[in-house]
């Protein structure tokens, strides 16, 4: 029988889920997805985690919950690194552990460290450990790991394309793709938007050439490759002039979005022709009000026929 | 050029001889108040976490005394505290003050570097002058680090208990005021004579509690309440895992001159519960819970700033170090809103619980 790895849905799953599907299908395993969040998944994982967690572990411990009996193996790899010199958060290099002392009776963990700070080929030793755990020879991980990179980028390649040529405005979201992409936490933001006749962009639409564009305009380097990424598609937005206003969203208890929203916030004041907002999101966020806000936000850019 | 840095603990004091020696006009912020917390909180980000908002209190009363260059430290992550530097230049900017802010980062193998951060600071200038006042510095932050660590060995075993904090604090200005390294040694000892001669209970067992978390909140005792007193009046024991000078040689220092074993070991004995470092001091929490626990230490409590990211992952490591080892861990989450009645009754509960378990395990 094939085994099952369970993938949690939450965190790194909305920006790898493309590679991490195919590269375990190519390993002969059976991908377990926890599924869209929902309530009783936040739940969980608010009941789980340290209070001061930030809402996007809570709900990452929610969702390996869900998959707790569901499956033979978790995959929450430790990514420590993914561009050279930069981290991503510290709560991604402590996530396995966090989870292993937080959940009892877990299948076992795939843990690979995956560290690219000094070299990109790193990657390689991380994907051939996975193949060790799961017992399968180098060329098929290989192979493996080449149709996942191929998965990705058609996926990248698929979000970009994305064009709403009907759309009145266009209003760019800053965020963390876990956050904007989980439907749940995001109130689906992104689909309202688009029902209120707004064209969205969010930073994964973006070329590399635009982001290196807009991180041409950061005065310093920055250690967190997400906040580096939001900072750089925040100035590429403000310096874009089809785009008539920005929304920032934020998680309740994010480190790095504490400051790096706060960065982008206090130069999104000294520029005036398009209008700001941040949303900062925790499980007990209504829905009526984000709804109201939003309402009142693309109102404000007709008003002011920006 | 009048220079000014954060406080931190006791850190004002070797730092401000050492900018001296080197020739520059330094003005200390004035001592952490309620004032500064709330300067802090106004003009910071909500949610960022309290070192940060403690630093722009201290910036802006220095600044508001004549200040106007700020010395800061910098970092290369992942905690958030290699990027305050940057942030609050931009909110001291956007308040309208005109100042400079230089921003020391970490040695990665580059002395050039760090030369042109000292020279932008003092301009042209002797090695043998930088050296003396490294030397100068770093005797008084050691002297400091050294009356801190008596004043906890002997707080608690005092008939008088109030008595430890006084001699400490007058210790702390011998040393402020201290001209040479020699003078720095003579006063350390002296203080030293002074708190042997406080009267003490000799037959006294105090319970023996280890502090651990995250460094600023640890070492600032406006932070955390006076922490250290708290409990020694209370006849505990204080151990805390972290002194500004070891920090300095763990991290500071280049490798061949670390004689960073306890570092090493700190790692070992974490290594079961938490694999791999997660910036700050987190790993540091996990191992030193470790090594309280083989100490035989009565228990531990860890203390960190609201949102503090990786001791975070140490608070949920550290329930299952705990049970594993037997030893209470009490995790405190500090910030501008914990007020000091609900605080001390945590940490007297704490203290009772202690008590009991102890007494149970002598029964037994």
């Amino acid at each position: 029988m094939n085994k099952r790895v369970g993938i949690p849905q939450a965190l790194f799953y909305h920006r790898y889920s493309p590679a991490w599907k195919a590269f375990f299908t190519e390993l002969d395993c059976k991908v377990v997805e926890s599924g869209q969040s929902n309530k009783e998944v936040i739940d969980a994982g608010v009941k789980l985690a340290p209070d001061e967690a930030c809402l996007p572990v809570k709900l990452f411990l929610g969702h390996v919950k869900k998959l707790q009996n569901q499956v033979d193996y978790l995959f929450i790899p430790r990514v420590v690194s993914i561009e050279n010199k930069e981290y991503i958060c510290p709560k991604f290099m402590g996530l396995p552990d966090m989870v292993r002392y937080s959940i009892n009776d877990l299948p076992p963990i795939i843990d690979t460290t995956i560290d690219l700070k000094t070299k990109k080929s790193n990657l390689v030793k991380s994907v051939l450990e996975v193949g060790e755990v799961l017992d399968k020879g180098y060329w098929q991980v290989s192979k493996a790991c080449w149709k996942g990179w191929r998965a990705l980028k058609k996926h990248r390649e698929r979000l970009r394309e994305a064009k709403d040529d009907d759309a009145q405005y266009k209003i760019a979201i800053l965020g963390h793709e876990y956050i904007i992409y989980d439907s749940h936490i995001s109130m689906n933001l992104v689909e309202k938007l688009k029902e209120m006749g707004v064209e969205v962009v969010t930073p994964e639409m973006l070329t590399p050439q635009a982001m290196r564009v807009g991180l041409s305009n950061l005065s310093k380097d920055m250690f967190w490759t997400l906040g580096k990424k939001m900072m750089g598609a925040a100035h590429y937005f403000f310096s874009n002039q089809e785009i008539d206003g920005i929304i920032q969203l934020t998680a309740f208890g994010c480190g790095p979005d504490s400051l790096v929203g706060e960065m982008i916030e206090r130069e999104a004041k000294k520029r005036d022709g398009q209008a700001f907002m941040t949303l900062n999101l925790d499980e007990h966020t209504g829905e009526a009000g984000l709804v109201t806000r939003l309402e009142a936000f693309v109102d404000m850019i007709q008003w002011e026929g920006v | 050029m009048k220079v000014t840095f954060p406080h931190m603990g006791t850190m004002s004091i070797p730092v401000k001889s050492m900018l001296k020696e080197l020739g520059l006009e330094v003005v200390v912020p004035p001592p952490i108040t309620k004032k500064t917390l709330d300067l802090g909180v106004k003009h910071s980000p909500e949610f960022a976490c309290l070192p940060l908002k403690m630093n722009v209190g201290n910036y802006i009363e220095a600044l508001e005394q004549g200040a106007d260059t700020i010395l800061m430290g910098g970092g290369v992550g992942p905690c958030r505290f290699g990027y305050y530097g940057e942030v609050q230049e931009e909110i001291l900017e956007d308040l309208g003050y005109d100042f400079e802010m230089i921003i020391l980062e970490p040695l990665q193998g580059d002395w050039k570097e760090l030369f042109k951060t000292i020279k932008l600071l003092v301009g042209n200038i002797a090695i043998t002058k930088i050296k003396s006042a490294w030397q100068k510095g770093w005797a008084k932050a050691k002297a400091v680090d050294q009356l801190n660590r008596i004043a906890n060995q002997t707080r608690s075993y005092l008939i008088n208990r109030y008595r430890a904090s006084e001699v400490y604090e007058r210790g702390l200005k011998l040393i402020r005021q201290a001209e040479t390294i020699e003078e720095v040694e003579t006063k350390v000892g002296l203080i030293e004579e002074e708190f042997n001669n406080l009267e003490r209970d000799e037959d006294f067992e105090p319970l023996k509690v280890g502090l651990v978390g995250e460094i600023y909140v640890v070492l600032e005792p406006f932070t955390n309440l006076q922490i250290e007193k708290k409990l020694g009046e209370k006849g505990v024991l204080v151990d805390k895992s972290i002194y500004l000078t070891d920090w300095m040689e763990g991290h500071l220092f280049p490798s061949f001159l670390k004689r960073d074993q306890e570092g090493k070991k700190v790692k070992e004995v974490a290594q079961p519960y938490l694999n791999h470092f997660v910036g700050g001091h987190g790993l540091e929490s996990v191992g030193e819970t470790v090594l309280y626990s083989q100490k035989g230490y009565d228990g531990v409590v860890q203390l960190f700033p609201f949102t503090c990211m990786p001791e975070i992952i140490a608070e949920s490591i550290l329930p299952t170090v705990s049970r594993d080892l037997n030893i209470p861990v009490l995790s405190l989450t500090m910030d501008e809103h914990t007020g000091e009645a609900g605080y001390v009754t945590r940490l007297e509960a704490f203290i009772d619980l202690l008590e009991r378990k102890s007494r149970k395990e002598k029964v037994i």
